[in-house]
């Protein structure tokens, strides 16, 4: 029985494939399921089978109707489509003409990469704080140990207001402001972006740009969190494979103080034109908060410690993005911002 | 700072080649910018010995040289005649290659064959002497050497980029100290005794200082019977190799010891001082001095100059006079070493835009103690080097009271601040690598003991950043912060803003930033009165130029010239949005903090979307500009929003609108017009608007109130009207609303018709409406009866129903 039955699928099979009308088609498949057909013929007989062998054949005869009506209409399908070949022809579109563009603009790259850098600082727990771009000397020299008259200013060449306002020169004083805010309370996460502008104009400088600062203060906070923190924020911001290093330097409101660098992205720190053969990437400023900020914004530095940063967005940027010239980003030409859409 | 390597060699040997100490100080602290080669290669270039010297047989001006460069005797003719026989020159062999590729050969020169050349300084590559004039070689240079090497132009020069606390590396001494601490190897000085002789100086000169706050030390010296002349080539070369231009021996000696100690020296013509005087004072307020750069100086009483009994003589630590200059005819000076007050240096610098290698030493503050030294060893050289005495006696009026100082260390803080473990061992290794005098007062406290080189190390801090620059920070652990979570979602007016961006971008705008700073003419080029409070603008002190010269009370100035730039580029479709602050003062000149407040600019102009086969693009105009507001508004879902027809200063008289949030002005629309356009250059229409965002936000609510889903079907019929053009598209809509009463629940304009199928002065409105009541469907009766309220609300327009 079970040998009819395959011999049945074979020729069934064999038919089917060779049908080359949708009428032939309808005969075979009345010559094999119709009611007189070859598999219901088959099945009528089925008992003069062993009772024990029943079930089984009966399952398998079920299971090849199954497959055959498929077969059938699979068939079917294709035969009709290609009597259709006139209509289809009418109806062809030409697939390679440009989608129906959707009208959609783009934020500016800095704001890209602003809102890049507050969403891995967020995730850190960090607060996003924001502070006047027209400041005070107070805020933005004296309070982060600028002292009057010293060179130390010379380091930040400023547009003036009058002798005791100015356009900031960094987001730093957005720390004290901060800080005095919520002393003696613990503990202080922030990050500030903002604009920052300073009293140069050339190819690698503009007198406006864009800051993104970094401070934590709490009991226990350490260079060695500060590491941490930038070199999880710098594998964030260029890939998990990033190494930073950290060289020492100086900035009047932090002791101490470094430059950080990145591994060159630009050439995986094989050393190429953009890392000057170094193999490193300045992308940053960064130290322990001077204990006399801390004294000066209402924190008693014997009692906690902290960490600040500041990096400049338009480095970030450039370096993300491969922008090689600062200008780009001020003269809004939408051949520059449709890049980014 | 450059440091000229082979000449730092002379205080230490780091024990290991240029770039490497470059590396290792960068690492440490003292970035190192580069390190270069001083001078060219010179490929055949020799020395050579004058042998004879003969008049060209043809030409006045040449003469004939016989040279002998050892291998060989040649004939050359030269045209400088600033040589002798007995002379050694460097000599450029033919073949030779001089800097700027230039090759020598054998030539005839007016039917004398010339066979190589004799060079200048110039033509080496090195800014010494005239152009024309041989440069002389010292008479032990062996015959035959190569140029290059027998002058180190090949040494390697450290740029070193100081950070402003690390004045004490602005002397090569101090270098060398820094160097100590990162290698351990020891500091030599060099000498700084000189050989007195002759009178005594105290005997015939005094020196008074009156303001000893501004001078809290004055040094002085004299050599007599000497001859100004130029220094050894020796010297000339490493002041090159230091960046500084060698004058004379006198004054190339002052240089050189400044780089040595960091400590700047002058010297004045000791003859030209009246009465055996000099006087360190303030100037008084008519006084003039006349500067070694020629510039005639008004002086004041904030200057502190130093003066003979009779006249000015040098802006003190700034810039010397030129009435006692060194000059060729001086035969006696008087050197000065002295501190002075860095602020007041730092002032009269500034005063006079006279920034020197000198005076930013000074404005960094010199130490009180090598003063003395740094005299002693410019004395011992010019010793060494002329033929003068160094007289006995030396002045030294010292009212410093800078002794060193002490700081408490804990190492356990040092660890603390660090979070690393360093050894107690290691710590106090470190800062005797420094120079610092340690003790140990109790367990975990140290008293270190800082000398006057460093006045950067003033707290605790300090040492610890010289324990973990010098431990390396590439051993410092990476952790991250522990502590208490905080609520840190942004604030609503944050996120408000961010919302706008999405916005605006899914509108197809693309988003600008453009500078806070603005040209205040560029407001009388958009017509603005002056009473306009964008007018109230806050003035910039020391811009570069106008177009920084105040900040923006408006984006419009930004955008305008974004626009500007665009249409230059063709790129002429354009929507762009800028967000931003402007800044308004409470009072002028400013005396508080200025306000400073959110804007919202847009500016569309040319065709959006770019046109494509597909999509049919329209002119972007006013409505373009609503629509993308519009967007905005129901997102915030803030009402109340009214248009007023009004236009801007700078806007065309009838397509503009202002913006009213519930009655008050919150912006405007408009198309820029056409004349201010022109003006700017603008060859397209250019729409614009420009709203506040505090009263926006302040009204905002981002969370919807669900209504639940109506059960019954709508139902929809359009009506169109013919109406007079005066009858503005807002009074319809709210007659039909006030008509359709509650059963209207959608009124949408599909369609707007001006043009030959209605009479002049009319158009033809098509409205959707959609009527639905909550429970039942509406019969086809009732919809009939509305809309007929509803025709007859418009009849009272003048409105008739279009076919």
């Amino acid at each position: 029985m079970f040998r009819k039955l395959k011999e049945l699928e074979n020729e069934a099979c064999l038919k089917i494939k060779d049908a080359t009308s949708i009428d032939e088609l309808k005969e075979i498949k009345v010559s094999i399921l119709g009611k007189k057909g070859e598999l219901t013929t088959l099945l009528r007989s089925l008992g003069a089978v062993d009772p024990e062998e029943r079930p089984k054949v009966g399952s398998a005869a079920n299971a090849l109707r199954l497959e055959l009506e498929k077969l059938i209409l699979g068939k079917e399908q294709l035969l009709r489509d290609a009597s259709l070949g006139d209509k289809w022809a009418k109806e062809q579109i030409d697939i390679s003409l440009p989608g129906r563009p959707a009208a959609l603009g783009q934020k500016h790259p800095l704001t890209l990469v602003n809102d890049e850098i507050k969403e891995i600082f967020i995730g850190l727990g960090f607060q996003v704080a924001h502070g006047p771009e027209i400041e005070s000397d107070y805020y933005n020299y004296e309070a982060l140990n600028f002292p009057a008259d010293h060179p130390a200013r010379d380091m930040q060449d400023s547009f003036y207001i009058t002798t005791k306002y100015l356009l900031r020169t960094h987001t730093s004083p957005v720390q004290v402001r901060v800080m005095e805010k919520l002393a003696p309370s613990l503990p202080v996460r922030i990050i500030a972006p903002g604009k920052v502008f300073r009293r140069d104009d050339d190819a690698t400088h503009s007198p406006m740009f864009h800051q993104v600062e970094g401070l934590v203060v709490d009991q226990e906070v350490t260079f060695a969190d500060l590491k941490g923190t930038l070199l999880l924020f710098a594998r964030e911001m260029f890939g998990p494979e990033q190494k930073i290093r950290l060289r020492p330097s100086f900035f009047p409101f932090t002791e101490p103080s470094a430059e950080v660098d990145i591994s060159c992205i630009m050439c995986a720190s094989r050393g190429c034109r953009v890392c000057s053969n170094t193999g490193w990437l300045e992308i940053l400023g960064a130290g322990m908060v001077h204990p006399r900020v801390l004294e000066v914004a209402g924190y008693d530095p014997k009692q906690v410690t902290g960490y600040a940063f500041g990096m400049g967005v338009e480095r970030i940027a450039m370096l993300k993005y491969g922008i090689a010239d600062l200008r780009l980003f001020f003269t809004n030409d939408l051949r520059f911002l449709k890049q980014f859409a | 700072m450059q440091v000229p390597y082979r000449w730092l060699k002379d205080y230490i040997d780091p024990g290991m080649s240029a770039r490497e100490l470059a590396d290792l100080l960068t690492l440490s602290g003292i970035e190192v910018g580069s390190v270069e080669r001083f001078g060219a290669e010179l490929p055949g270039v020799v020395v050579g010995l004058v042998k004879k010297v003969e008049q060209h047989p043809g030409r006045s001006n040449l003469t004939l040289v016989e040279v002998d460069i050892g291998e060989a005797v040649l004939n050359v003719v030269c045209g400088a005649s600033n040589f002798k026989a007995g002379d050694k020159v460097p000599f450029a062999k033919p073949g030779s290659i001089l800097p700027g590729d230039r090759l020598i050969n054998e030539t005839k020169l007016y039917g004398a064959l010339s066979s190589g050349m004799l060079c200048s300084a110039h033509e080496l590559g090195l800014e010494l002497g005239a152009e024309d004039e041989i440069l002389i070689l010292d008479e032990q240079a062996p015959l035959g050497a190569p140029v290059d090497r027998l002058l180190d132009l090949d040494e390697e020069i450290l740029h070193l980029e100081l950070t402003p606390n690390r004045s004490d590396c602005l002397g090569l001494i101090g270098v060398a100290f820094e160097v100590a601490a990162l290698t351990g190897a020891n500091v030599v000085f060099p000498p700084c005794e000189p050989v007195e002789r002759g009178r005594n100086l105290k005997d015939f000169f005094q020196v008074k200082v009156e303001d000893t706050e501004l001078c809290p030390r004055y040094t002085a010296r004299a050599i007599e019977d000497l001859v100004i002349a130029k220094s050894p080539l020796w010297m000339q070369l490493r002041l090159l190799k230091a960046g500084i231009r060698p004058i004379s021996n006198v004054v190339d000696v002052t240089n050189y010891v400044m780089w040595e100690y960091g400590q700047p020296l002058h010297a004045f013509d000791l003859d030209l001082l009246a009465a055996g005087e000099i006087i360190v004072r303030r100037a008084r307020a008519d006084e003039e001095l006349i500067t070694l750069d020629g510039v005639k100086r008004k002086l004041d009483h904030e200057v502190l100059i130093i003066a003979d009994s009779s006249k000015a003589v040098g802006l003190a630590g700034v810039m010397g006079g030129k009435n006692t200059e060194i000059t060729a005819a001086t035969r006696a000076v008087l050197i000065e070493a002295a501190a002075f007050n860095p602020k007041n240096i730092r002032r009269t610098a500034r005063c006079f835009t006279l920034p020197s290698e000198a005076s930013q030493r000074f404005e960094k503050g010199v130490n009180h103690e090598t003063v003395l030294q740094a005299q002693n060893r410019a004395a011992y050289l010019i010793g060494e080097l002329t033929d003068g005495k160094v007289l006995n006696g030396l002045i030294d009026i010292n009212s410093s009271a800078i002794k060193p100082w002490t700081i408490q260390l804990r190492p356990s803080r040092v660890n603390k601040i660090l979070g690393t473990d360093i050894a107690e061992e290691e710590i106090m290794a470190i800062l005797q690598r420094l120079g610092l005098q340690l003790e140990l007062e109790n367990e975990d406290q140290l008293v270190v003991t800082v000398p006057l080189r460093r006045p950067d190390l003033l707290i605790e801090e300090d040492l610890v950043e010289e324990i973990v620059r010098l431990h390396g920070y590439d051993r410092v652990p990476t952790t991250l912060p522990h502590g208490e979570l905080i609520e840190n979602r942004e604030s609503l007016s944050e996120r408000l803003k961010s919302l706008i961006r999405d916005l605006l971008v899914s509108c197809g705008f693309y988003e600008c930033i453009t500078y806070s700073f603005i040209n205040p003419d560029i407001l009388s080029r958009l017509r603005i009165a002056e009473d306009d409070r964008r007018m109230l603008l806050i003035p910039v002190q020391n811009p570069f130029s106008e177009e920084q010269a105040a900040m923006r009370t408006t984006l419009l100035p930004g955008l305008l010239k974004a626009a500007q730039h665009n249409i230059s580029y063709r790129e002429l479709n354009m929507q762009l949005f800028e967000l931003g602050a402007v800044y308004t003062p409470r009072e002028l000149p400013i005396e508080n903090l200025p306000e400073e407040t959110e804007r919202l600019t847009l500016l569309v102009s040319g065709f959006v979307p770019e046109p494509s086969w597909v999509t049919p693009s329209r002119r972007a105009d006013f409505y373009e500009i609503k629509g993308a507001l519009e967007v905005i508004f129901k997102r915030m879902q803030v009402e109340g929003i009214t248009y007023i027809d009004r236009a801007e200063p700078f806007t065309h008289p009838t397509r503009s609108a202002q913006l009213l949030l519930d009655g008050l002005k919150i912006g405007f629309i408009g198309e820029l017009h056409p004349d201010v356009a022109a003006d700017f250059a603008l060859s397209q229409p250019v729409t614009l608007a420009e709203i506040e965002l505090d009263p926006l936000f302040r009204k905002a609510n981002l969370v919807p109130r669900v209504v639940a889903l109506p059960r019954y079907p709508a139902a929809n019929r359009d009506l169109a009207v013919v109406v007079s053009k005066e009858i503005s598209a807002s009074e319809l809509e709210e007659a039909i609303w006030g008509a359709g009463g509650k059963l209207l629940s959608a009124v949408r304009l599909f369609d707007l018709y001006e043009g030959k199928q209605v009479p002049a002065g009319k158009r033809s409105l098509a409205y959707s409406l959609i009527f639905r009541r909550e429970e039942g469907t509406l019969t086809e009766a009732e919809i009939s009866e509305i809309l007929k309220k509803i025709e007859e609300a418009l009849f009272k327009f003048g409105a008739t129903l279009r076919g």
